[in-house]
């Protein structure tokens, strides 16, 4: 087959050990790559995951890319990282976009499995076939942007491409992500503390080989086509404000969360606008390996946080801005850096804070308990300190922050967990609930947590095909059937952005099929990401999972949104409690969420409806 | 306004978000309508005065939903595009055109 590379390295760090391993067209027809491999290999390799603490060496970190990487194909160089999660104790996942996916495919390999623990920090060098376990000691205190500078230097090749973890990371700060290419994240779950966790400051790699595929003149002839596809309308709002084009139209639906999603528009909200951003701090706009659209808007702050720079997306800006009741471009600019550098992911760590500030103001937390802090919202300062606290886990405040939003709120109790925002220990994207509800339905039934990425399940709701303020059972077919692609997209793994230029799921087999050399057909394609999410729900299953887990935080149930254009919205439980059978039932699962032996053995998924399945 | 009030005429406010800004250099702009109009109406009305095609920002050439490109909220809500000629659009009510809403890298 082709595509694949056809190994992956297992790194034992306890024991300095590497072993190769082959990925065969069994794995690969039936689990295609990225989320697929993840979820296969994370069951398999954590037979007990309830018993594991995520943060011990008998946690794993898997690594994958899926088989479009460092190939031709449109937007396919990206790279996923799985272990059980410090944040929410179960499945945890995440994908990062740059040129580490293609590096890591030309030289020769799918994927990385870490185990162990290395005894002292260490990185891991990967040029072709030389692995290197190499000493991290002078690495460690380190940001992720000096981290990256200092090993090219230091291998004297700047093509080396770095992914790595921050100050955060080393601390096991929970929230901590993995950074590549400075800008780009492996954000959510907390990833970047199980690396910290093994004492791995990061993985650099440099590849030379090509990647070859099945049908080249084919693929050059499709790709040329997608390429021209993503020049036309359905990404054109990515290229030209990006993701922060949200800002205005999600405040004018009254679904953009302010103040600890206490509102569902801000006052300030042009304030803080793509269009306002375009004008004054996008200083680049640049593109991942292989990417015609080019989303990444690079901002540089002003005034007091001149020489600041980070890439600003809709869900940090709108995290770390409106979110907290901040409306300048500069601090949100500047609190992006803070997050990137010391290596946080920039949407658990807006919502954390704007959880703090609204305790804060609801005299739960105090001035001492702050560290002294004035932690009102829209206060900058606060929250770029709040930030700092956070990631190098400083002070009482940075110690709590640092836990994430549930643990945080358990600690504090005092009624803040009804506003811990929140599902399944994962912090609310940038959504908000009450205004959005297929979307929140979506959210809270995913796999990862309260995830804005394996459904696109807004969509209904925003272009207006359903009644976004209400809930009822046909949600859950549109929730299942937008899971079971997204596994696919983030198994191939490609950029969602490109998910408006493929007419049709055929599109996506087909280029699977021109890629690897493997036959596939849409239904094929779709009956597989089916699989891959069963797979990652049996693993949550074993980690405790149910139905009491798939269900939006107090707020959604109990606080009507006050904003005039969705006056009084709030989930009613009872429409809930429908769509969530009405999803369950799509699933071929029981009322409580869990799996049918029925429905496993249909997927293929034998083990599991021996281990995890229940009878209809 | 006697002429206006004669005709049953009143104004509908239309705010621009993102490219339509740019489009319509402006960030929104007043339409006159009767007492009650289709959405679809009102589009093909502010294509006259701004000198465009505003519709083919919502359906295109060969009647296909742009709905990965542009959306319109009326009072609050997210329009259906498929939808055009049923909504009803009075004096006093507000229209937005904005793009689509992106997400989910």
């Amino acid at each position: 087959m082709k595509g694949y590379a056809g190994r992956y390295l297992t790194i034992d760090l306890t024991r300095g050990k590497t072993v190769i391993d082959r990925v065969d067209e069994y794995m690969a027809i039936n689990y295609i790559g990225g989320y697929g491999f993840g979820a296969r290999a994370l069951y398999d390799m954590l037979p007990n995951p309830a018993q594991i603490d995520p943060l011990s060496p008998e946690n794993v970190l898997i690594w994958w890319t899926g088989p479009l990487a460092g190939t031709i194909s449109t937007a396919g160089n990206k790279y996923s990282v799985f272990a059980k999660s410090p944040l929410t104790g179960i499945f945890g996942f995440g994908i990062s976009s740059g040129l580490f996916a293609s590096e890591l495919k030309s030289a020769g390999w799918d994927g990385i499995v870490f185990t162990g623990r290395s005894e002292k920090p260490s990185y891991l060098m990967i040029d072709d076939d030389n692995i290197e376990l190499r000493d991290a000691s002078h690495l460690w205190g380190r940001t992720t942007w000096e981290t990256e500078e200092m090993i090219k230097e230091e291998l004297g090749d700047e093509s080396f491409v770095v992914a790595s973890i921050g100050p955060a990371g080393e601390r096991m700060v929970k929230l901590a992500n993995i950074t590549n290419e400075r800008n780009r994240q492996v954000g959510r779950c907390g990833l970047g503390a199980v690396m910290g966790s093994k004492n791995l400051k990061a993985v650099a790699v440099r590849g030379t080989k090509d990647v070859e595929v099945a049908d080249i003149e084919s693929l050059l002839k499709f790709i040329a086509d997608l390429n021209e596809r993503c020049q036309g309308p359905a990404t054109e709002k990515y290229r030209i404000y990006g993701t922060p084009a949200n800002v205005l139209v999600h405040n004018k639906l009254g679904c953009l969360p302010s103040y600890n999603f206490q509102r569902g528009t801000f006052e300030y909200a042009e304030e803080v606008s793509g269009e306002m951003m375009l004008k004054t701090h996008v200083k680049k706009i640049i593109a991942c390996a292989g990417c015609p659209i080019a989303c990444d808007h690079v901002n540089q702050a002003r005034e007091a946080y001149a020489g600041s720079t980070s890439s600003v997306d809709y869900e940090s800006l709108a995290l770390l801005g409106p979110n907290c009741g901040i409306r300048s471009l500069d601090f949100i600019t500047k609190a992006v850096e803070i997050c990137d550098t010391l290596g946080v992911d920039t949407i658990s760590a807006g919502n954390v804070v704007g959880w703090a500030m609204e305790c804060y103001e609801k005299g739960i937390l105090s001035r001492d308990e702050t560290d002294g802090i004035d932690l009102r919202f829209g206060n900058g300062e606060a929250l770029l300190d709040a930030l700092r606290r956070l990631c190098l886990r400083e002070g009482r405040l940075g110690s709590l922050l640092a836990e994430g939003v549930r643990r945080a709120s358990q600690i504090v109790g005092k009624g803040s967990e009804k506003f811990a925002m929140h599902c399944k220990g994962l912090e609310w994207a940038a959504y908000e609930l009450r205004s959005l509800q297929t979307s929140t339905l979506g959210f809270a039934v995913s796999n990862r947590g309260a995830d804005y990425l394996r459904s696109g399940s807004y969509q209904v709701d925003v272009k207006g095909q359903v009644d976004r303020l209400r809930l009822d059972r046909s949600r859950g077919k549109i929730v299942y059937d937008g899971e079971n692609l997204y596994a696919i997209i983030d198994s191939l793994i490609i950029c969602k952005f490109t998910r408006g230029i493929f007419k049709s799921v055929d599109e996506l087999a087909k280029l699977y099929t021109l890629v690897t050399g493997l036959s596939m057909t849409g239904e094929q394609i779709i009956k597989a990401g089916e699989r891959i999410h069963n797979l990652a729900r049996c693993f949550n299953i074993k980690c405790g999972i149910s139905r009491k887990d798939d269900y939006p935080p107090p707020r959604a149930f109990e606080d009507p949104l006050p904003d005039d254009v969705v006056k009084g919205a709030v989930i009613k439980r009872e429409e809930y409690d429908e769509a969530l059978d009405g999803y369950y039932e799509c699933r071929g699962w029981n009322k409580d969420g869990i799996p049918t032996k029925r429905k496993l053995l249909e997927l293929g998924l034998n083990k599991e409806a021996e281990e995890v399945g229940v009878e209809a | 306004m006697l002429l206006r009030i004669l005709l049953r005429l009143g104004e509908v406010q239309v705010e621009f978000i993102g490219r339509f800004q740019e489009l319509f250099n402006s960030k929104s702009m007043r339409v006159d309508v009767e007492s009650e109009t289709s959405l679809l109406s009102l589009l093909k009305k502010l294509g006259e005065k701004a000198g465009f095609d505003v519709v083919s920002h919502f359906i295109g050439s060969k009647g296909e939903l742009m709905e990965e490109y542009s959306l319109i909220i009326l009072n609050g809500k997210a329009v259906n595009l498929g939808k055009l000629s049923e909504y009803v659009v009075k004096p006093g009510d507000k229209v937005v055109l904005s793009p689509s809403v992106a997400g989910g890298g």
